[in-house]
C-alpha cells in the first residue's frame, strides 16, 4: 500500500501535466473544430477528459516504448535540441508581435 | 553540424518504436508474444539479435576465418578470450605468417557484452542462437572455438 501512494502520485502528476498541455495548447474544453458547438446541452468537461486521456496515453505509450531513457539522453535532448529551438521561437514570436501578423 | 538530421533521426526512431509497441497494444492476442518455452523446445527459434555465446562458423572444409589478431582479445574487458597462436611458413610467399593454435574461450566469464564480435575484422566470430547452457561441471565452459585440425580460409587478411 505505501508503493500504491507513490504511484497513484506519480499518476495524478500525470493526469496534471495533461490537463496543463490541454488547457494551455489544445484549446481546452472546447470542442475540436467546433463540431459540438452548436449543441448547447453538450456537457464541455467531456472534451476535456477526452483530449487529458489521449494525452496520457501518449506519455504511457512512449514509456511503455522507451523504459529506460537515461538521464544523459534526456540532458541532451534537452539542453542541445528543445532549447536552441525554444530561442528561435522566442525570437520568431517577438518578430511576429513586432510586425503585428496575426492568423 | 549534425542538428537538423539528428533531430530527423531522432524524430524517424521515436516514431519507428512507437509504431511497433503500437502494433503489439492493438494486435495482442493471447499467445501472440509469450513463448511457451520447454513445450515448444523443438520448434523455438531464437531471434537473430539474441546473445547466446561466442563460437566460430567452420565451412564445409573444416575452414574457419580466424587469422589470429587477438583484436578480441583486446577488446575483451574481463579476459574471457585466449588465443594461443603460432606462426607457420606459407608455401607461396615463404614468409612466416600467424595462425592460430587454439582459440579459447570462457564462457563462465564470459558476459556477453559482444565487443570481441564488434572487433573481429575478418567476422571470424558471431553469436550462437542457443541458451541452454548448464553444466554440471565447470571446466566444460571453456571452451575451444576453433575445431581440431581446421586452418584459415585462404585470402582472410586482416
Amino acid at each position: 500500500m505505501k508503493f500504491a501512494y507513490f504511484f497513484l502520485a506519480e499518476f495524478i502528476n500525470m493526469f496534471i501535466i495533461a490537463s496543463i498541455a490541454v488547457v494551455l495548447f489544445f484549446g481546452g474544453w472546447l470542442s475540436p473544430f467546433g463540431i459540438t458547438e452548436s449543441i448547447t446541452w453538450f456537457p464541455e468537461v467531456f472534451w476535456f477528459f477526452i483530449k487529458v486521456l489521449l494525452i496520457i496515453f501518449l506519455m504511457m505509450w512512449f514509456r511503455w516504448t522507451f523504459p529506460r531513457l537515461r538521464v544523459d539522453q534526456l540532458l541532451t535532448l534537452e539542453w542541445k535540441y528543445l532549447l536552441p529551438i525554444n530561442l528561435v521561437n522566442i525570437v520568431f514570436m517577438a518578430i511576429i508581435i513586432w510586425l503585428n501578423w496575426t492568423l | 553540424m549534425s542538428y537538423f538530421s539528428d533531430i530527423y533521426n531522432g524524430i524517424k526512431t521515436l516514431l519507428t518504436g512507437m509504431r511497433v509497441t503500437g502494433g503489439y497494444f492493438i494486435n495482442a492476442r493471447k499467445g501472440t508474444l509469450t513463448q511457451q518455452y520447454p513445450d515448444n523446445r523443438e520448434t523455438l527459434k531464437m531471434f537473430e539479435r539474441f546473445r547466446g555465446e561466442v563460437v566460430m562458423p567452420h565451412d564445409e572444409n573444416n575452414e574457419h576465418q580466424c587469422t589470429g589478431c587477438q583484436k578480441c582479445e583486446i577488446a575483451c574487458p574481463n579476459g574471457t578470450i585466449e588465443i594461443i597462436w603460432d606462426r607457420a611458413i606459407v608455401e607461396e610467399t615463404g614468409k612466416k605468417k600467424k595462425k592460430i593454435d587454439q582459440h579459447i574461450y570462457h564462457l563462465s566469464m564470459c558476459t556477453m557484452c559482444g565487443l570481441c564480435i564488434e572487433a573481429c575484422p575478418t567476422d571470424a566470430i558471431v553469436w550462437a542462437q542457443n541458451f541452454e547452457n548448464s553444466v554440471y561441471d565447470r571446466t566444460q565452459l571453456t571452451k575451444v572455438l576453433n575445431q581440431p585440425g581446421s586452418k584459415v580460409k585462404d585470402g582472410i587478411e586482416d
